[in-house]
């Protein structure tokens, strides 16, 4: 990986949406009831977050959000990797494995109503399983293009099985599932947001964005997005700055 | 007492439709502290018989013997060195990965190290990463962690050839000196007649696949050995010796 600088390109993509949106809603006469003023929602935001109101439903969001992504992540990592080195096991569950990541999953919000009720179960489940398939094939392509040079290597010089998997074959496949981990990170939000719109909730940023829509209240609702919008670049930016941090060897 | 036996070795391999023959009746011994170099063509099973000493390959027919009650562990250093290390790792943690592996504390493993390096006069930046070495540093350092387990015999598969020409000459004087002061036995793979030579008490001579012995050529070369051998006319009545030999394979 290239280590990146933030030169002034990286200011023509914020620079694009904002003059769009000005454009268009401030200025162009879109309709009020579709589309609000970009300054009217950075002033609804502001004040949403001044005044508290937000802060339940981000909290809310954040512990859905993180508990099952942690969860799916750390499960996802077990399970490729563990696919990833047994030819077998991962012929016996490509099937499943690549039928449910081919799935939305807020389109199968009915079965995970049936098996973990209305309540915040079934929204850390929806994460859950938008991270896990994810990251376990990641995980898993990880270990298959795991260097065998390095392998024979670490055997020629007497290394048990365990060895060879822990010491060349797992970090060998990190930067993969990393990457894995990465394109799981913004994907289990959208689903934690569009499962809080789904499934009845009385906190969170989607059933915010929901309600706002329900009673009219436009702006509060493009407030939020906006809000999501730009916290999901920066969890994003973040994580590939701990990716190159971890993986300069990457490509060398 | 010879270290290494082959006796009437042959070895194929199943392909489609078939079976290719890779090697044909070997015979051939190797002394402790003999440095044997496999020369031939490519693709005619030199790495095959390194597969065969390491036990990683085993012989269709005919055996090959090999004491590893005292040849426990039998470091190989490969063309790809770049593939062979480790780059998440440091040039120490390289250097004594092997000694880790077999559970020695890592201060000792340190010290085993430095007091190699010392041995071997070798200037090594120990903190640096494996990915900004040079090539031949790179190689040297494959070297040093095969040499840090203390072997008594390693195997080196075309270790140079990937290396740029100056290097591979000062890889090559390196790797001829470490032999001797360590009393290494070494089997070299070369397709280098003068890599061959320079190194070698001995040289086998292989044919095109199937490959058999041709000639199993003592060198007769001085123990010291440095850069001007190569020049020199006993060096050049050998290498002619090597390429008479050599037509005859061809034709």
């Amino acid at each position: 990986m290239e280590s990146r600088r933030i030169t002034i390109y990286s200011a023509i993509g914020p620079g694009l949406l904002l003059i769009a949106w000005i454009a268009f809603g401030d200025v162009g006469g879109a309709n009020r009831d579709l589309l609000p003023g970009f300054i009217e929602t950075v002033r609804t935001l502001g004040s949403l977050l001044i005044h508290g109101q937000l802060l339940a439903d981000i909290l809310a969001t954040a512990q859905r959000w993180l508990i099952g992504y942690v969860l799916g992540g750390a499960a996802g990592l077990c399970v490729g990797l563990a696919i990833g080195s047994s030819r077998r096991l991962y012929d016996s569950t490509e099937f499943l494995i690549e039928f449910f990541r081919s799935l939305p999953v807020t389109a199968i919000f009915p079965l995970f109503l049936l098996l973990f009720g209305i309540g915040d179960g079934s929204k850390i489940a929806m994460v859950f399983a938008a991270t896990v398939f994810v990251v376990i094939l990641n995980a898993a392509y990880g270990v298959f293009h795991a260097s065998p040079a390095r392998r024979a290597m670490a055997r020629s010089f007497g290394a048990t099985p365990i060895q060879v998997f822990v010491r060349v074959t797992l970090p060998d496949a990190l930067p993969q599932a990393a990457i894995g981990l990465r394109t799981a990170l913004s994907l289990s939000l959208i689903v934690v947001v569009v499962a809080e719109m789904f499934i009845g909730t009385e906190t969170g940023l989607g059933q915010r964005i929901y309600n706002s829509y329900a009673i009219d209240a436009i702006s509060s609702m493009y407030a939020v997005i906006l809000l999501l919008g730009v916290f999901g670049f920066v969890v994003n930016k973040s994580f590939i700055a701990c990716e190159r941090q971890a993986f300069r060897w990457v490509g060398k | 007492m010879s270290v290494i036996n082959f006796r009437n070795v042959s070895k194929s391999f199943p392909v489609s439709g078939g079976t290719l023959d890779v090697l044909q009746d070997l015979n051939f011994a190797l002394d402790a502290g003999e440095i044997l170099t496999v020369f031939g063509p490519n693709g005619c099973g030199k790495s095959t018989i390194l597969g065969l000493i390491g036990g990683a390959i085993k012989p269709t027919t005919g055996a090959v013997t090999i004491d590893r009650n005292i040849y426990a562990m039998i470091p190989t250093i490969v063309q790809d060195y770049r593939r062979s290390l480790l780059p998440w790792l440091n040039v120490e943690s390289n250097a004594i990965f092997p000694l880790t592996l077999a559970g020695v504390p890592r201060r000792e493993a340190r010290a085993r190290l430095r007091e190699l390096v010392e041995r071997l006069d070798l200037s090594l930046d120990l903190t640096a990463k494996t990915y900004n070495l040079s090539g031949g540093q790179a190689q040297m350092l494959c070297m040093v962690r095969a040499l840090v387990v203390r072997p008594r015999l390693v195997l080196m598969d075309e270790p140079f050839s990937a290396v740029d020409f100056h290097n591979s000459l000062v890889l090559r004087q390196h790797l001829y000196d470490f032999a001797r002061q360590l009393q290494l036995t070494l089997v070299f793979v070369s397709h280098d007649l003068d890599e061959a030579l320079f190194l070698s008490d001995r040289v086998l001579m292989l044919s095109q696949r199937p490959a058999r012995v041709v000639e199993a050529l003592e060198t007769n070369l001085p123990k010291a050995r440095d850069q001007s051998l190569l020049t020199s006319p006993i060096f050049n009545t050998l290498r002619s010796k090597a390429l008479s030999i050599l037509h005859g394979i061809m034709e």
